[in-house]
C-alpha cells in the first residue's frame, strides 16, 4: 500500500493512496471500516482483461450492500460498510483508495478503523501508519 | 443460510469510468451517496492535450496513474510522471498538459480552508 496523500501533506478532509495485490490474494484484510468519520471509494486501475477482482462492501456479511466483479476504470464507493476485495489467480487488484474526512481536519485521520469482529486478532494491520 | 444483497437505493459501482479524454467527474455528491467526495479522471494525449479549471470551493488531489503532465497552479510550474502526486489548494486556477499522454485519478472535496500546494514524489514516498 502507498500513501501519497496523507498525514504527509496538509489538507482538509482528503486522503488517497493505492495498494497493488498478489495475484490470488486478497487486500483491505482483515475487513475494516470507519464510516464515522471517513468515506471512502475505489478506483482499479492496471488490470487488463481478462483480469477481474471481486470487491465486498458489508455491515452485516449475510446482507451485504454490494458484492461484484470490479474491471479496469471502474469505480465502487463505501459510504459505509467493511470493504475487502480479492484478486482472482494469476492476476493482481490494483486500485486508487481516496476518503473525504466527514469533519474537516478533525476527521482526517488515517488507520483509525473498526475491524470485523472476529478478523481483529492481530489489529488492523495499519497500526504502522498511525505513526506517521 | 443464504447470502443476499441487501435491498438498497444507492448505487455502489459505477463502470468504466476511464473511456473518456478530458476531465470527467464519474462520482460526486449530487450522483452518489458520498457527502463530500467527488472522483474524477483527467485522460490526456495528442488529441485532447490540455484541460484548464477552477478548483472553485473544492481541494484536489492528483495522482498520476501514467504518463507525464505540467500542471499550472498558484504561479508554479511542476512536471508530475507516474505515482506522483500533487495537491492543489481551493480556488486555484490549474492548467494540465501533455507532451504525450497522461492519465490521472482525481479526488476532491469542498473545504473551508485554503492549504498550500504541495508535491509528493512518488520516489520518496515509496514503501
Amino acid at each position: 500500500m502507498n500513501i501519497t496523500l496523507g498525514k504527509n501533506v496538509e489538507a482538509g478532509r482528503i486522503l488517497a493512496g493505492f495498494t497493488t495485490s498478489e495475484p490470488g490474494h486478497w487486500t483491505s484484510w482483515p475487513p475494516h471500516e470507519h464510516a464515522s468519520i471517513l468515506e471512502e471509494l475505489y478506483v482499479y486501475y492496471d488490470m487488463p482483461a481478462p483480469s477481474f477482482g471481486v470487491q465486498f462492501v458489508y455491515t452485516n456479511p449475510d446482507e451485504p450492500e454490494f458484492i461484484g466483479i470490479v474491471r479496469d476504470g471502474d469505480a465502487v464507493i463505501m459510504p459505509k460498510g467493511f470493504h475487502p476485495n480479492v484478486s482472482v489467480p494469476g492476476h493482481p487488484i490494483n486500485f486508487v483508495w481516496m476518503m473525504a474526512a466527514h469533519r474537516e481536519v478533525e476527521d482526517r485521520q488515517f488507520g483509525v478503523v473498526t475491524v470485523q469482529p472476529g478478523f481483529d486478532q492481530a489489529g488492523s494491520g495499519l497500526e504502522a501508519s498511525l505513526k506517521k | 443460510m443464504s447470502t443476499q444483497m441487501k435491498e438498497t437505493q444507492d448505487q455502489l459501482i459505477f463502470r468504466g469510468t476511464n473511456q473518456r479524454k478530458g476531465r470527467h467527474a464519474s462520482i460526486t455528491p449530487e450522483n452518489s451517496s458520498m457527502r463530500h467526495l467527488v472522483y474524477a479522471r483527467v485522460i490526456l494525449d495528442a488529441e485532447v492535450p490540455r484541460v484548464t479549471f477552477s478548483t472553485g470551493g473544492l481541494e484536489s488531489g492528483l495522482i498520476c496513474l501514467s504518463g507525464e503532465c505540467t500542471i499550472k497552479a498558484d504561479g508554479q510550474t511542476h512536471t508530475i510522471g507516474q505515482y506522483d502526486s500533487i495537491y492543489l489548494p481551493r480556488d486555484t486556477q490549474v492548467e494540465i498538459a501533455t507532451e504525450e499522454s497522461v492519465d490521472l485519478v482525481e479526488c476532491s472535496a469542498e473545504v473551508e480552508k485554503k492549504y498550500p500546494l504541495q508535491i509528493v514524489r512518488y520516489r520518496i514516498r515509496a514503501q
